[in-house]
């Protein structure tokens, strides 16, 4: 079910109350997760969640053991490369013919896969160091891994993060008090960054990369939007995550701290996506050395880690292009001078780094998004699309808002919700929730990160 | 605290209300969420009519500021006589030829005046969803008060029945619609009149419902809302991560050769048939040459391409029967600009290729009717078509 539409708000206004009622919350969390993900999934999706939860579930219990470990690794992964990229590795060899024909044919990627195998793969991993309890029974791991506010996009938590509060739950002794206005205002403040920004800037974004820029300027500012797109659209989904499992007694992680405020590539990974980088850095960048070795080595194991944290957006050589590229900016950074860019400069030289690279992230394949690069930096173009001086306010705009966003995260906006914590407020952030999904979308926009 | 929260509700609405008027500004709507809304009364003709003299949005397919004239039509106001010497055509059509998708100075209908050095009036009577009975009844309502001295009826392929997409066209309780009697005869059905919808917008209550809907975007919101369904997402699912299979099937094409050329299904011939006995009756009546441009087929894949002029030449001998010149818009368009794909005259942003005409498509369709109300002016008319497209 996606989270910004009419039918969501009832079922999870019904599970809020439920919840409330229930001496046992983690019940009612548990079977809302499970209404959540059959509602709108085929058999063959429910089947494989299934298969997932319960092998890894079994195996957490041997995972002490390096070699059960590397098996529950390696299954996870074959799952995740099955669905997700056995044509784009296989291609056309007899293999890649065989798993994407007759049985396997029109086999569709399974909603969440990727959130819920990187999930599964820290927690097994996290099992193993002694990071993370070993969940005791299997429906309470199924929430530990379908915990439904999470579950399709994330944000990736560790077992050590999501346990402990779920088995509070189990035991009856949730939290006693809780900030219901500030769940309240993430939830609104997703739905408005979702259904007002990030829905009204799709078409233009659509436009522009399907039909080509006319010109430099227009390929720019068609970047710069898709890079907020992109931005309102996951952020406004995590936002809505994270207010919605906070209203249910569970805190998870942000997933995003104004990535566009960031004075370098390091600091954009530290504020973008920020669980997805930091499973990236804990699980791949460290094992395979990290900061250690030669600079040669250490910007091997980098631009690799990037490629495959950009592999696991979408089987697309543009994705992986899209990790490249930051891996090879992020080290050009660190070994030479430009890490000594600060301030301003440093803001935005690291703006049209993260601008220019959306746009293979974006374009639909290699030639598209060389072309419309290519644009960008001023050679011909045989786009059709226009934009003006006009828009560059637009996306004045937006960073100013953007801006914004970061003042009202910080103490001072805590303490002002602490003190008009009441229904009064309550009524109107439900109000503003319920018309903003109650206006008909005349654009199909499914929160583009539960395409991954 | 209930009462607070119940307040706090009244206080979000009252927000809303001002945020959407607030989009309204400017240019804002092009881009932001707004509560659009068409103002229309219900009309004893055609079931419901756009008011005179008002304006919304549309934002459909694309965004577009809609204002509709003195007599309710997509058009600039007009007088019931035209200016004297004036030659005056009428375009009758749905919305390929209302085409609300874009400003009226877009239209190809009044492009062709500017591509006519404005001696001629061409007249905007398109509306949306407007098959056959409904451009009949069209003409009824406010075309034969027009003065008009020709007529052009434009015929898109979803509209002339052989498509058989909608079932709208067959359903005479919620527009007008070709109905046989006992008799075999054929005849234009207004049941609508009598359809519960209707009925509710004639009376009291229903007015109050427009009053509201017109001061209020809050209201427009429910009731646009309602009319795309409360569950509308729910019932539409997620979206797939199948492939999909390309395929060349002109299903317009294939519709339209059974209905012109093989002249099935029955019923679908006879609606035909009495349409354009309809056609033939305007032009008697009101001593106008009538003139029908088909606008699909488009011809999209080889096999129907190839078989374009068959299909071209069985439509003209049928309509010659009739007394009635046709002419086909996919084969001026080509003739004007071979190279062109004629499908990319349709559709905005990314579904370029499917739905309405676009700003090219209006600008190419104005020099095909331009030429055709050329053929249709007195002989002494001394004017040369633009023919330079763009793009």
């Amino acid at each position: 079910m996606r989270f910004d539409t009419l039918h969501y708000f009832v079922f999870f206004a019904v599970v809020y109350v439920l919840w409330r009622l229930s001496p046992r919350g983690a019940f009612v969390l548990l079977i809302a997760s499970t209404i959540f993900y059959v509602a709108e999934n085929g058999n063959r999706d429910i089947a494989v969640f299934s298969g997932v939860i319960l092998f890894n579930y079994v195996i957490s219990f041997v995972v002490k053991k390096r070699f059960w470990l590397l098996i529950g690794i390696l299954f996870n992964v074959i799952v995740l490369a099955f669905f997700k990229y056995r044509q784009f590795l296989l291609g056309d060899t007899w293999l890649g013919d065989f798993t994407t024909t007759g049985l396997f044919h029109n086999v569709a990627i399974p909603l969440g896969i990727s959130f819920y195998i990187f999930q599964a793969i820290a927690y097994l991993v996290d099992v193993k160091r002694g990071h993370a309890p070993t969940v005791s029974s299997p429906h309470r791991f199924a929430l530990f891994l379908g915990f439904f506010p999470q579950l399709i996009a994330g944000p990736i938590m560790r077992g050590a993060q999501l346990i402990p509060q779920l088995a509070g739950q189990w035991r009856g002794r949730g939290p006693k008090r809780r900030l219901v206005i500030w769940g309240l205002v993430l939830i609104c403040a997703g739905i408005i960054k979702k259904v007002v920004l990030a829905d009204s800037l799709a078409p233009f974004v659509d436009d522009i990369f399907h039909n080509g820029p006319a010109n430099a300027l227009s390929a720019w500012i068609g970047a710069g939007l898709f890079a907020f797109q992109i931005y309102f659209d996951f952020s406004g989904y995590s936002d809505m995550a994270v207010g919605m499992a906070y209203l249910v007694g569970i805190r998870l992680l942000l997933n995003f701290r104004q990535p566009y405020l960031s004075r370098s590539p390091r600091e954009f990974w530290q504020r973008w996506h920020i669980t997805l980088s930091t499973w990236i850095r804990d699980y791949l960048y460290i094992p395979l050395g990290g900061n250690r070795g030669s600079a040669p080595r250490q910007i091997c194991v980098l631009i690799g880690v990037m490629g495959i944290a950009g592999l696991w957006h979408g089987a697309n050589w543009t994705f992986i292009i899209w990790g490249i590229g930051w891996g090879t900016v992020i080290a050009l950074w660190r070994w030479t001078p430009l890490r000594h860019l600060s301030g301003r400069l440093g803001w935005l030289i690291t703006m049209l780094i993260s601008t220019t690279l959306w746009v293979p992230f974006r374009a639909p394949n290699l030639d598209a998004a060389k072309s419309y690069l290519g644009t960008m930096v001023g050679f011909t173009s045989n786009g059709a699309v226009v934009y003006g001086f006009v828009s560059l306010f637009g996306l004045a705009a937006l960073l100013g808002l953007h801006r914004l966003e970061a003042m009202a995260k910080g103490r001072e906006f805590i303490l002002f919700l602490r003190r008009i914590n009441q229904p009064l407020w309550y009524g109107m952030l439900v109000g503003i929730i319920g018309w903003l999904l109650v206006m008909p979308k005349f654009v199909n926009a499914p929160f583009i990160y539960f395409r991954f | 605290m209930f009462l607070q929260f119940v307040f706090g509700l009244l206080l979000a609405t009252l927000m809303i209300e001002a945020g959407l008027r607030i989009t309204e500004v400017g240019r804002l709507w092009k881009a932001l969420p707004i509560a659009n809304y068409l103002p229309t009364e219900p009309d004893p003709h055609i079931a419901f009519a756009h008011v005179p003299d008002s304006e919304g949005f549309w934002i459909n397919e694309n965004r577009s500021l809609v204002r509709f004239n003195n007599h309710g039509l997509h058009d600039r106001d007009r007088t019931a006589e035209p200016p004297a010497g004036m030659f005056r055509v009428g375009v009758l059509g749905d919305s390929m030829v209302e085409a609300l998708q874009v400003d009226q100075a877009t239209t190809f209908t009044a492009q062709a005046e500017v591509v006519l050095e404005e001696a001629a009036e061409v007249i905007n009577l398109g509306l949306s969803n407007a098959h056959q009975a409904v451009q009949i009844e069209r003409w009824r309502q406010v075309g034969a008060a027009m003065n008009i001295d020709a007529l052009v009826v434009v015929m898109s392929a979803v509209h002339d029945e052989g498509y058989s997409a909608y079932p709208i066209y067959r359903d005479d309780t919620v527009l007008p619609a070709y109905r046989q009697d006992d008799a075999g005869e054929w005849s234009i059905s207004t049941k609508f009149t009598s359809s519960p919808d209707y009925r509710f917008f004639s009376n009291r209550l229903g007015r109050l419902l427009v009053v509201g809907l017109e001061h209020s975007r809050v209201a427009r919101l429910v009731f646009n809302r309602w009319k795309t369904g409360l569950w509308r997402e729910w019932r539409q699912g997620g979206g797939s991560n199948l492939p999909t299979e390309p395929t060349c099937k002109d299903i317009s094409f294939d519709a339209q050769w059974r209905l012109w050329v093989q002249e099935v299904p029955n019923l679908a011939n006879g609606r035909l048939n009495a349409y354009l006995n309809d056609l033939v009756e305007i032009g008697q009546t009101h001593n106008v040459p009538v003139v029908l441009l088909m606008l699909g087929p488009l011809y999209d894949c080889p096999y129907s391409l190839i078989r374009a002029p068959e299909f071209e030449s069985a439509v003209i001998a049928r309509t010659r029967s009739y007394d009635i010149d046709v002419r086909f818009a996919a084969t001026e368009m080509r003739n004007i600009k071979p190279t062109a794909d004629v499908r990319a005259f349709f559709g905005f942003g990314v579904d370029i290729g499917n739905g309405h005409l676009n700003t090219p498509g209006h600008k190419i369709m104005s020099t095909v009717l331009a030429s055709i109300i050329l053929t249709l002016m007195p002989q002494n008319t001394q004017i040369q078509p633009e023919t330079e497209i763009e793009g």
